[in-house]
């Protein structure tokens, strides 16, 4: 279970290399007067890519759980077909005991070779299984899903894992994570 | 000769007539507590609801197993329909009433005090208080003609008459497992009293009911000449239940089930077929019929219905008490009582203290609720339109304008509730969907100019059957007219029509005609289209026979995925009539992948088997196989939907950061007032102007160090605008705070590929981000005219 304390002690990280090149620029970010332009997407845009730059997330065990992957029950070492949409299903709740769902979920797949992290939204689902088994039946929807189109991915192993986001804090969760090969 | 009965006797009866009458008030009163639901069930119950003030046919527009006096079944609170319900409920009451009369004319305590106690005990299934009618009608027209006539042309037989014909057609024009008890009975009792001389009965009661037949139909507001097409649509309804919706259940149950109607029918059945006898073989034809049907829609979908099975033997058992031939007379009803108690024991507690509880409750808050009807109207309808306001909070479906649309496969609540104009296929329910008749219907709706231009749709098949089988035929007419606009909660789309006429019907080409047997593997043809299969199963004669008694055993459908091997539940009047093979439509993304004219390798079943899991004597061994080919549409912007977003990790923050005390607003966009949406070519800059503040109350109020404003497209691409503060002097002049920072604040881009974008506006205070929130324009770029 996540709680602030353990949020506060837990490692600040950074998601990619670009970003860890920004980490210079933090010291301005928050009373700069001057704004950039950054693109993301598959779009392209004139101007300089550049990001807000602030730390983002924090690295800690999550009360959650990858259930589904690839439309069959989560299992490390399972093979995936690149060609076919990628599915990732599970739950995750900020505060089991206090019947607190995650404001919103990220799935992550991250090539062990190079280390190069793909970030895909989700959609809530209700899990009420889940919720009756937390004893909140009236508790938030913790349910998540995302399908990923991979057909461009790299093959080779990836580990799959999720952020949470909950009031404004971003959580890199060290646990529940899956190795997979694409 | 017989003794007048005493004053206290008759004083006494009309006590005893005056509970049974309550009773049988509290029986029909659809109550006030019933409000609106989003189950499958209750949905059913809401469209039919409120199909009869939309004015659509019974029969043709909405089929279904009931008629336009659903409402008088459903006993749930609808403004529109609620005094039709009561009206007619109070009605059928009467009937029970009058009928109840003519049976305890001998009986005149005894009758309706057990009717008061078994109407209290069969109270928590409206079946059979409905299959009761039959019964107390045959039990009333028994004991009638078994007297000399009353009256001057034997007026006193009209009460009768007239009950008899009113419940008739109350329930043939309710549902359509009514019909063949209620059918049988008058039939039957029409010739016995054609035969005794008794005309009143002989001709009142089908002159009556051909009469009232029409009057009651034009009563709940439909045309007249949709009243033949409701009797031919009950039909297919009827017969195509039972395989379609079976299910298993304790064979115990059906075991005392079948002995309770065993002795019944045994002690009922005459002597001969001699003229004097043909009053006991009537009356044991309604019995039969009656008990036949309360059989079947008991043990057919085996679950809850169950009690259905066990109190309508209970019912009979105790009518026939005078007329059994042979044995002990309160054998039946002592059988009947036990097997009432043991098959509802395992769907509700029958100790006597839960039972005593369970009837003193149902009285309780039945007189409860009719004293205070007075009055009731706003209150209830208060309460009506909280239930819809929750619906509408719950509902997947967004809010509807009043535009048309339909919504597969079951979930008409939500649709209704958020103020769509309901344009139903004809079987507005998927899953009753099973004959080709019924399949063919909904088809040609969806082909014809009626069918909606906006359809919700999500997967939900009942009963573990394959989803494709679920409206199989209209499934490929979707896939071809229609294109998914937008991905819903709880796996709705939402599908917006796309072609009409001939180009909507779908394309199919057959590719291989072969026969197969009862269990064995058959391969399905490779194919980059999808694959329709049809499968041509027949019944044995013992098939045959066990389908009209009770239900053939269930077939099953074994599919060998590349994953593995899944089983399903195979109805074979929809095999019949075809189904989408592969892709296996199981679940949204497939559909969308299928819709998108790119069917996963992982969702094509390589091969197939019918497996006769419950009876192979039931099923000829050999059936006939014909595959088809499905051309599938390439829309790749399906993809859109298909896929959830990928995320640049910088972007992450954005998402999570929650809204926070920020006052904002948009005043110009590309320099002109930001109104309404905006249009521009792709090489132009796009500029956004206005001011914020963190604050804006007490003393000067407190001014954000930092403005960011990001455009988020549909497909979830982000940009950054680059962002200047500037001190907006106008505003803190006319604020009064002119001490404030800066509250201006500038930002552009130098080219926005074309979309629609959501202007999204961050502030940033003591090292603290949060998004404001306030109401903004959507920013709409589009592709340069060249």
């Amino acid at each position: 279970m996540i709680t602030s304390a353990t949020c506060r002690v837990a490692v600040l990280a950074v998601f990619t290399s670009c970003l860890v090149g920004c980490i210079a620029k933090d010291a301005d970010t928050h009373d700069r007067r001057d704004g950039t332009v950054g693109s993301s997407g598959s779009d392209q845009m004139t101007g300089a890519t550049a990001a807000m730059g602030r730390v983002i997330a924090v690295d800690a065990a999550c009360a959650a759980s990858i259930d589904v992957v690839d439309s069959r029950p989560a299992q490390p070492g399972m093979i995936i077909d690149r060609k076919n949409p990628l599915t990732v299903g599970g739950w995750g709740a900020h505060d089991p005991e206090a019947g607190l769902a995650n404001d919103s979920t990220f799935v992550s797949l991250v090539n062990l070779q190079t280390n190069e992290e793909r970030i895909y939204a989700t959609r809530k689902s209700p899990r009420t299984d889940v919720k009756i088994y937390l004893g909140h039946p009236d508790m938030g929807d913790l349910g998540y899903e995302s399908t990923m189109l991979l057909s461009e991915a790299t093959p080779g192993r990836y580990r799959v894992g999720i952020y949470v986001g909950w009031a404004g804090e971003l959580i890199r969760c060290t646990s529940p994570q899956l190795e997979i090969v694409l | 000769m017989q003794t007048k009965p005493s004053r206290a006797t008759r004083i006494l009866s009309v006590l005893c007539h005056a509970v049974a009458a309550l009773t049988a008030v509290l029986l029909f009163f659809p109550g006030t507590s019933r409000m609106p639901g989003a189950s499958l069930d209750e949905s059913w119950v809401v469209a039919l609801n409120q199909a009869l003030p939309q004015g659509l046919a019974v029969g043709r527009d909405v089929i279904f197993t009931l008629g336009p006096f659903a409402p008088v079944f459903t006993k749930t609170y609808f403004p529109a329909t609620w005094a039709f319900a009561v009206g007619w409920s109070m009605v059928l009451a009467a009937c029970y009433v009058v009928m109840l009369t003519y049976i305890s004319r001998t009986r005149p305590l005894i009758a309706p005090l057990l009717f008061a106690a078994v109407a209290a005990f069969i109270s928590d299934d409206w079946n059979a208080s409905f299959m009761a009618f039959p019964l107390l009608a045959a039990s009333a027209l028994r004991a009638t003609l078994a007297m000399p006539p009353a009256g001057k042309h034997g007026i006193g037989d009209l009460p009768l008459a007239i009950a008899v014909a009113l419940g008739t057609s109350i329930l043939l024009l309710m549902k359509g497992s009514f019909i063949p008890a209620c059918v049988v009975t008058l039939g039957a009792w029409t010739t016995i009293a054609a035969l005794q001389r008794r005309h009143m009965l002989a001709v009142g009661m089908p002159l009556l009911v051909l009469a009232l037949l029409p009057i009651l139909w034009l009563s709940s507001g439909q045309s007249l000449s949709s009243l033949p097409g409701y009797f031919r649509s009950a039909l297919p309804m009827i017969s195509g239940y039972t395989e379609a919706m079976s299910a298993v259940g304790r064979r115990s149950e059906i075991a005392a089930y079948l002995l309770v109607a065993a002795v019944i029918v045994a002690m009922l059945v005459p002597r001969s077929f001699r003229l004097a006898e043909w009053p006991r073989w009537a009356y044991l034809a309604s019995v039969g019929c009656t008990v036949l049907m309360a059989f079947k829609a008991g043990f057919v979908r085996h679950d809850g219905h169950a009690m259905t099975a066990a109190y309508v033997p209970l019912i009979a058992a105790l009518l026939a008490v005078p007329w059994y031939l042979r044995g002990p007379r309160l054998l039946p009803p002592a059988l009947a009582l036990i097997g009432a108690l043991y098959i509802s024991g395992h769907y509700a507690s029958v100790k006597p203290l839960d039972l005593g509880a369970r009837m003193t409750r149902w009285a309780a808050s039945g007189i409860g609720e009719l004293a205070a009807l007075p009055g009731s109207q706003a209150r209830l309808n208060a309460q009506f339109a909280d239930k819809m306001a929750t619906l509408r909070d719950h509902s997947p479906v967004p809010r509807g304008d009043g535009q048309p649309a339909d919504i597969y496969s079951y979930n008409q609540s939500y649709l209704i509730a958020q103020g769509w104009k309901w344009r139903p296929r004809p079987i507005f329910q998927s899953y009753s969907v099973y004959t080709p008749a019924l399949n063919e219907k909904n088809r040609d709706f969806l082909l014809s100019d009626s069918a909606p231009r906006t359809i919700f749709y999500a997967i939900q098949p009942i009963d573990n059957r394959y989803a494709a089988q679920e409206d199989s035929l209209s499934l490929p007419v979707l896939l071809g007219a229609y294109r998914p606009v937008r991905r819903l909660p709880a796996g709705f789309l939402q599908l917006e029509r796309e072609v009409d006429g001939a180009q909507a019907a779908p394309q199919l080409h057959e590719i291989s005609r072969t026969t197969a047997a009862l269990g064995q593997s058959v391969a399905v043809p490779p194919s980059e289209e999808a694959t329709f299969v049809q499968l041509h199963l027949r019944k044995t004669a013992l098939g045959a026979l066990k389908s009209i008694l009770f239900k053939p055993g269930e077939l099953s459908l074994e599919v060998t995925m590349p994953s593995g091997a899944k089983t399903f539940r195979l109805v074979p009047k929809i095999a019949e009539s075809g189904f989408i093979l592969s892709p296996d439509l199981g679940d949204l993304n497939t559909l969308l992948a299928t819709f998108a004219g790119e069917v996963p390798a992982r969702a094509r079943p390589t091969s197939f088997k019918v497996v006769a899991s419950g009876g192979g004597r039931d099923w000829k061994s050999e059936y006939e196989v014909t595959f088809s080919a499905l051309p599938l549409k390439t829309r790749p912007a399906v993809n859109e939907l298909l896929y959830d977003a990928q995320i640049q990790p910088e972007d992450l923050w954005h998402l999570v950061t929650p809204a926070g005390q920020c006052i904002a607003t948009i005043d110009l966009i590309n320099g002109a007032p930001a109104s309404g949406t905006m249009i521009h070519g792709t090489s132009g800059a796009v500029s956004i102007d206005g001011w914020g503040a963190v604050d804006l109350g007490a003393g000067e109020g407190i001014a954000a160090d930092a403005f960011e404003v990001l455009l988020r497209r549909t497909d979830g691409m982000t940009l950054h605008l680059a962002t200047t503060m500037s001190a907006r002097n106008d505003v803190k002049a006319h604020l009064g705070k002119m001490e404030m920072g800066d509250i201006g604040y500038h930002a552009k881009a130098d080219a926005v590929p074309p979309g629609i974008y959501d202007i999204e506006l961050y502030r940033a205070y003591a090292g603290n981000y949060a998004r404001c929130e306030f109401a903004r324009p959507r920013l709409t770029v589009e592709e340069r005219k060249r």
